[in-house]
């Protein structure tokens, strides 16, 4: 991190020699860095839409460093809020900003120090090499709810939205809460419900045909949420426009390569054929479970099933009612289904 | 580019840079207050040394550099308002505890790491403020500030140059003379009326004859210089080979090799093309609208810019006075071989 440059040993000087007429480290976090420019991506969408699938396929990339789960906006301690404003205001009353930057409006000089410092931590968190030329982070929901303050901060990023079926999503969500036994008791109206679910679909003892996946309040709450995060790609598409880029899971299991094609185009890395392939097979659902094919569920994993369409299997007249109620609309808007017809 | 702002500085045109060797930007960024400029990472140095030693000049000879920008007074550290506070902990600590950021992001990590840099980032994110997109080095000028509080800047931008400047004391304390009278602050000077008197006969030139300073105001600015001085040595120190101490005098003399000598240091052309390009666009001639160095404008920010100016104005009650504050560090630096001056 914040080493001194000297410590480095003989890797250190090596790269001192080579660079003898290149500027000295800006950083000692960023050496890598100096003298380019950095792109930036973040990868969003609801939970359970195959953010991690696509940050694995960026991840190969050899020009791109992304990580997870940062959330550097959307939530209430990200950083928008690590400056100390009024001490910010105390500099500002000074005459040296007026004379250093001029005009400035106190929002930019936030905006500024606040991108400065998110800036920072993907730097010294992504740790980019010489080939590096896109740092970002994936974060489901977070970039969603906070589609605005990212692109105040990083209106030259690349926004990554990742979309699936809400029904799918709330399939998968549910086996995901079960797994590592985070419901509540509204979750399915009581907490022994909650133990009778997992017992059903995770342990798998037999009892699956009588218990359902789904309780109401889950729900509803994956289907608010769902339809909130859709809303949130469509104001990120307007802000960010050509940068933004919508990924259909139901499109990547067809065939990821032309989708990540253009999201590598987008983000101006190489995207030949080798590199493509290189990444999207080294993040294939067989590569990532461990040999399984999609659609060989394995309640246990995080790389669980793998495929669309799922919710058929766990939807029955209670969740359709539910789930068509909230997001029926936005079903149809987003193309999974041409009419409410599929609910009772 | 910044401007100087309100005060009488602003009388001094700055030269206009160059002309700034710009790369293409990767992507057309919306948004003019970043439009790629953040994403392009340069060397950040820092430029300080005493009121009145010079510091202004030098920096404007480093800002003149196609490849740099160096600006005023950003004063980052040690005074109110100054960078120390701007991070908001209690929220980084709090985001620092999620579990998938302490898991993943922050995995050996120290806490007082991640402060540091946050508190960096956001120095640099001010200084990269209106830097066009290309510049190879970013810096900041601020007297004083940056020799007192140097071990914080060592800590905040180990690899950064600090580059300080420092001028005979004497000097520095009729220059501030003047520049207090010409600015009508009377600081340290507690008599109104004997003042208004200087001000008259040595910056108006319509008064009767008068002192340039009273005793208070050459101990005051002899403390001034004095920390200034011990600060230098101290900088010295901690910078230790990212140290660089230039002298007022030498620079009056030929500024050439000093100013390549910087530009080495902070990684950029340091050409003698370059180097003579910025000495000119600055000289006193430049920077006065024609005058030479000698003929002094008592209401010119680019005062007389010559070195034992003091001879002329300190007395035996002026020469006491800063000896008796400041007499060891002028003998400590150079400027006199013993007190018997």
């Amino acid at each position: 991190m914040l080493r001194a440059p000297s410590t480095g040993g003989e890797e250190s000087a090596a790269a001192g020699a080579a660079m003898a007429v290149e500027p000295k480290p800006a950083s000692p976090a960023h050496d890598a860095a100096l003298g380019r420019q950095m792109g930036y991506c973040f990868v969003t969408g609801a939970q359970k839409s195959g953010t991690t699938w696509v940050g694995w396929m960026l991840r190969e990339h050899p020009e791109i460093k992304v990580r997870g789960e940062a959330g550097y906006v959307g939530n209430a301690s990200d950083a928008t809020t690590w400056i100390n404003e009024a001490a910010l205001d105390g500099f500002l009353q000074q005459p040296s900003p007026k004379r250093l930057l001029g005009e400035l409006a106190r929002e930019d000089l936030l905006a500024a120090a606040q991108r400065g410092m998110v800036e920072s931590m993907l730097r010294l968190s992504c740790k980019p090499d010489a080939q590096t030329r896109v740092l970002g982070d994936r974060a489901p929901q977070a970039y969603c709810e906070g589609v605005e303050a990212l692109h105040r901060l990083f209106p030259d990023a690349v926004y990554v939205n990742v979309v699936r079926d809400g029904r799918d999503v709330a399939v998968s969500n549910a086996f995901m809460m079960l797994r590592n036994r985070k419901w509540n008791a509204k979750s399915y109206g009581s907490m022994e419900a909650g133990e009778a679910a997992h017992a059903a679909h995770i342990e798998q003892d037999g009892s699956a045909a009588g218990v359902p996946l789904l309780g109401d309040g889950m729900l509803r709450h994956y289907a608010t949420r769902w339809v909130r995060c859709i809303e949130a790609g469509r104001r990120a598409q307007e802000l960010f426009g050509d940068r933004c880029v919508t990924l259909r899971y139901e499109r990547l299991l067809e065939d990821p390569t032309g989708p990540v094609r253009h999201l590598f185009e987008t983000l101006g890395v190489a995207s030949d054929d080798a590199t493509v392939a290189a990444c999207v097979e080294a993040s294939s659902f067989e590569s990532k479970s461990g040999g399984r094919k999609r659609g060989e569920h394995d309640a246990g994993s995080f790389v669980r099933k793998g495929i669309a369409g799922d919710w058929k299997q766990y939807f029955g007249d209670r969740e359709r009612e539910i789930f068509n109620k909230r997001a029926g609309q936005m079903l149809i808007d987003e193309g999974y289904e041409t009419s409410m017809e599929w609910a009772p | 580019m910044s401007n100087l702002g309100t005060n009488s500085a602003a009388a001094v045109e700055r030269a206009a840079p160059v002309s700034v060797a710009v790369p293409e930007p990767r992507a057309e960024a919306e948004g003019a207050l970043f439009a790629g400029r953040r994403t392009w990472l340069p060397t950040f140095f820092f430029v300080t040394g005493g009121h009145k030693c010079g510091t202004s000049w030098l920096s404007w000879m480093i800002d003149s550099h196609p490849q740099v920008v160096c600006r005023s007074a950003g004063r980052f550290l040690g005074v109110q308002g100054s960078s120390e506070k701007w991070l908001n902990r209690k929220k980084m600590h709090e985001w620092g505890s999620f579990h998938t950021v302490a898991e993943s992001w922050l995995a050996g990590v120290g806490e007082d790491e991640i402060e540091l840099a946050m508190r960096r980032a956001m120095i640099e994110a001010v200084m990269m403020l209106r830097t066009p997109v290309g510049v190879r080095a970013v810096g900041d000028k601020t007297p004083m500030f940056y020799l007192r509080e140097a071990p914080k800047l060592k800590k905040l931008f180990p690899e950064a140059t600090l580059t300080a400047i420092i001028r005979d004391g004497r000097d520095a304390c009729v220059s501030h003379a003047f520049h207090m009278l010409r600015r009508e602050e009377p600081g340290a000077w507690e008599d109104d009326a004997a003042f208004a008197a200087a001000r008259a006969h040595h910056v108006d030139g319509t008064g009767p004859a008068a002192p340039l300073f009273n005793d208070a105001v050459v101990r005051h600015t002899a403390e001034n210089w004095r920390t200034t001085a011990r600060g230098s040595l101290k900088a010295r120190d901690t910078f230790g080979s990212n140290y660089i101490g230039l002298r007022y005098e030498d620079l009056l003399v030929d500024p050439a090799p000093h100013l390549t000598r910087v530009f080495e240091a902070i990684g950029v052309d340091a050409s003698e093309k370059t180097v003579a390009k910025c000495v000119e666009a600055n000289s006193f001639e430049a920077k006065s609208g024609g005058r030479k160095p000698g003929e002094a404008d008592p209401d010119s920010f680019v005062r007389k810019g010559v070195a034992g100016d003091w001879k002329n104005h300190f007395g035996d009650a002026e020469r006491a006075a800063f000896k008796d504050v400041a007499g060891d560090e002028l003998v400590a630096l150079g400027y006199e071989q013993d007190g018997n001056w």
